[in-house]
């Protein structure tokens, strides 16, 4: 699954680390998440999302 | 002041709390292990199962201080030794147990045939556990490194 989490953390001028601090994830899990290496549980997916005021439509894709 | 004005406890002094019980009670594991051993006439394999229980508890308390101090540093077994690890942490750890049980079946199936063979059952019973906690060790690290 692809997301759109790096381009909206940087368009948010966030660390991964403050980024993590911010869902209650460590670093790594948010590292993870941008390279794709690990698909976020649903609760995690809508924190991301409202997060960054959005949906989780917006920011996950299923690849095709 | 009733009891519903009583402020929630913060999640971080739950967590230190969760912490303290679970060393508290390893603690207090490592002595009735220790004291069955001493029970059983067997000072060195006491002594060896003291030092081994205090030493993962002061890992343990090692693990709770890094992932505290500086949290982006720390790995996960790290955050798992201290009792703060992330859905990701619990995710590796679950893979990992999963095929250290798999592994199990096959260690034992082994195992048994060196008792057959005439091997000395306490010395495979002992290799048995080390080769499992090998298994953990290498599995959290992969699982770590690709997850």
């Amino acid at each position: 699954m692809r997301n759109d989490i790096r381009r909206l953390r940087d368009e948010a001028g966030l660390s991964q680390a403050a980024l993590a601090e911010a869902l209650g994830v460590s670093r790594q899990t948010v590292n993870s998440l941008e390279t794709g290496r690990y698909d976020p549980s649903l609760p995690l997916a809508f924190a991301i999302a409202h997060h960054f005021g959005t949906t989780i439509e917006e920011i996950f894709h299923v690849d095709d | 002041m009733s009891t519903t004005d009583t402020p929630a406890r913060t999640p971080r002094l739950a967590s230190r709390a969760r912490f303290l019980v679970a060393l508290v009670s390893g603690a207090v594991a490592i002595g009735i292990v220790v004291a069955v051993f001493v029970a059983l006439d067997q000072p060195d394999t006491a002594s060896g199962a003291a030092t081994g229980g205090a030493v993962v508890l002061l890992l343990m308390a090692l693990a709770r201080w890094r992932s505290r101090r500086s949290p982006a540093q720390v790995s996960t077994a790290a955050r798992l030794g201290a009792g703060v690890p992330d859905e990701r942490d619990k995710s590796i750890v679950s893979g990992a147990l999963s095929l250290v049980g798999g592994v199990s079946f096959l260690l034992a199936s082994v195992g048994l045939a060196c008792v057959m063979a005439g091997l000395d059952a306490r010395a495979v019973l002992g290799l048995t556990v080390l080769a499992l906690a090998v298994t953990l060790v290498v599995s959290l690290v992969v699982l770590e490194r690709r997850g």
